[in-house]
């Protein structure tokens, strides 16, 4: 019996090592809920049928936790269809007058706003499906050639913008005075580039065809002086996958609405893996705005002849906000593909008016294109550049935009989204989703970026 | 001399029993104590049995506390460190359902250690991004974390 003890004690204290490291869990516990509330706020003007049921007003509905929520717009008679506002974008699709949320994956606010149709449009198919970005400005009233007015505030006139330093001279933006658009209860059309045209205004995305095209804008706020206010525009790519030809086109009056109102200084056109990027002070300002001066004010015949004048010779010219709807600025984007099979991206920046195009990409010193690369790499790209009728590709200085971020860590966490649907019947106008704090966490590309190096083709080249 | 063999023997076992695990209830946060005693160390660890993680939260503290704490003086330190886990919580009704998680905000390249020379608190952090949740299905998820705690020299 004694033995038996010694050796059960003998036992214990050969174990008391292990026990001086204890181990001990703690249980990880949450619950994901089964259904979300979702609260629908219809605007004046009209009601929302969900499921065969027609609502108004602000009401609630249950949704199932991942399920699909569809709302159906049906405005009164006279109105249109204008606006969705929501407090999270994530999975939320519009076609036409309805409006999918699929995915439900946490509580949303649903907003939707309907406006009066231009009169003779009321319950009618007139608008046209056609863009056009023309705004039905007043003359008389939108022009900025009143000198007292500009001097008044602080605006330049010709001999000041001589009299200034080059870094400060002012821009279209700073000599025309917009007239008030009549609000549309869309943000996107009011705010940002609508200029009286109503919100078929908002097809500013192209196809090869001149196509409109759904697409998404996002507006960046700068947080410090180094970062830009700026203006992004995404294209998409064809149902199919594949990348088409996009443009952006939008009317100077649009630009100096952008700058106006939302003191936007930087344009990025996005479509696929590549961005163009241009500041809005060289689509609004130095020779360019002189050529749009020659293109609105003069009678001579305007070519790519024109564009090799000696432009300290030509007069800025005060212009009023009719005379520069007149012209319309596109960046275009082109996917071509090479012989390899790999796709080069051909990028020009146009001027149109009438039935007039000329290109003005060498004029845009601000131009620049970035390539996307995956996050993970961590291989060495630059950008190069394939010129017409030449072989082999110049690399370009992108020795330190190597892996830049297109929106960087340091840039907001939050913008307004836009998400913009074309109608897909006559009688109806573009719609926007808009978010107006969307997180940026899934914007945010590596991308290599160089200056703008002539008409060519660019593409991503692997140094490695 | 067996008498004073099994007095030794003895001796050691009732040292050794404070080693064992006590466990301590409260209200508030179940927290679950560890008090681990070996000849001239002692400390004492409060660490919840029972973390609950907000729905939608992205990050969660995981509090370690530390109530009481003796060391031998030169380079000793009480180490608590996660280990065994599989980052993945897992629904209790579907258990091909998950959410994936990380734990951080310790010392060391997995952060999942807290050193500790004095009394005082410590937060890992449980982190969940946005798009788990996003696609979490709905229903309750749990997994079970170990911890190690233990008295190391840091020298070494």
């Amino acid at each position: 019996m004694k033995k038996f003890l010694y050796i059960l004690l003998a036992a214990l204290c050969a174990l008391l090592p292990t026990l001086a490291l204890a181990q001990e869990n703690t249980t990880l516990l949450t619950t994901v809920p089964d259904h979300h509330t979702i609260t629908v706020v219809c605007g004046e003007h009209g009601k929302a049928v969900i499921d065969s049921k027609t609502y108004s007003g602000t009401f609630t509905v249950q949704a199932a936790r991942l399920g699909t929520l569809t709302i159906k717009a049906q405005p009164d008679k006279g109105y249109g269809f204008s606006q969705i506002k929501v407090s999270d974008l994530d999975g939320v699709t519009v076609r036409g007058r309805s409006v999918t949320l699929s995915g439900i994956h946490c509580e949303n606010t649903v907003t939707l706003t309907f406006y009066k149709l231009p009169a003779g449009n009321a319950g009618s198919s007139a608008v046209n499906p056609k863009p056009d970005t023309t705004p039905e400005s007043d003359p008389g009233e939108s022009t900025s050639t009143n000198t007292e007015t500009q001097t008044e505030s602080g605006k330049s006139t010709l001999e000041d913008a001589e009299a200034q330093p080059e870094s400060s001279k002012s821009t279209l933006a700073d000599t025309v005075t917009l007239p008030e658009a009549s609000p549309t209860e869309n943000v996107l059309s009011d705010e940002y580039i609508g200029t009286e045209g109503g919100l078929e205004q908002l097809s500013i995305v192209f196809d090869g065809e001149d196509q409109q095209q759904d697409y998404e804008l996002l507006s960046i706020k700068a947080e410090n002086e180094e970062q830009k206010n700026t203006v992004l525009v995404r294209a998409y790519p064809d149902e199919n996958g594949e990348a088409d030809q996009r443009s952006l086109v939008l009317s100077t009056v649009q630009l100096v609405k952008l700058v106006q109102k939302q003191e936007t200084e930087q344009l990025i056109f996005e479509s696929g893996e590549i961005a163009v990027k241009v500041d809005l002070a060289d689509l609004l300002g130095g020779d360019v705005q002189k050529l749009i001066g020659l293109i609105a004010k003069s009678s001579e015949e305007i070519s790519a002849e024109t564009l090799d004048r000696d432009w300290s010779l030509v007069q800025t010219e005060v212009l009023t906000a009719a005379e520069l709807a007149l012209v319309r600025t596109e960046i275009r984007i082109i996917p071509v593909e090479l012989e390899d099979g790999s796709i080069a991206y051909d990028i020009s920046v146009w001027l149109h008016w009438d039935d007039q195009e000329l290109e003005i990409s060498s004029m845009v010193p601000s131009l620049r294109v970035s390539l996307y690369v995956d996050d993970d790499s961590s291989d060495q790209y630059v950008v190069g550049v394939q010129a017409e009728d030449t072989e082999g590709f110049l690399l370009l200085d992108s020795t330190h935009a190597l892996l830049q971020e297109t929106m960087s860590e340091d840039q907001p966490d939050e913008a307004e989204k836009f998400i913009v649907t074309m109608p897909e019947e006559e009688e109806d106008t573009p719609v926007t989703a808009y978010d107006a704090d969307a997180s940026l966490s899934k914007e945010r590309h590596s991308a290599v970026t160089a200056a703008y190096a002539g008409r060519g083709l660019y593409q991503l080249l692997n140094v490695e | 001399m067996k008498k004073i063999f099994a007095s030794i023997l003895t001796l050691c076992l009732l040292c050794g029993t404070t080693a064992l695990a006590t466990e301590y209830g409260s209200a508030s946060n179940n927290p679950e104590t560890v008090l681990t005693t070996t000849l001239n160390e002692s400390y004492t660890v409060v660490i919840p049995s029972t973390l609950n993680i907000a729905f939608n939260a992205t990050s969660t503290n995981l509090p370690v506390q530390v109530t009481s704490l003796r060391l031998l003086p030169t380079g000793r330190a009480l180490q608590v460190q996660v280990n065994q886990t599989s980052l993945k919580l897992v629904n209790e009704k579907n258990s091909s359902a998950k959410i994936s998680y990380n734990i951080g905000g310790g010392e060391g390249t997995s952060a999942r250690t807290h050193y500790f020379t004095a009394t005082g608190t410590k937060n890992f952090n449980v982190t969940i991004a946005k798009s788990e949740w996003d696609k979490a299905a709905a229903g309750t998820y749990k997994e079970s974390i170990t911890f190690t705690v233990g008295i190391i020299d840091k020298n070494k």
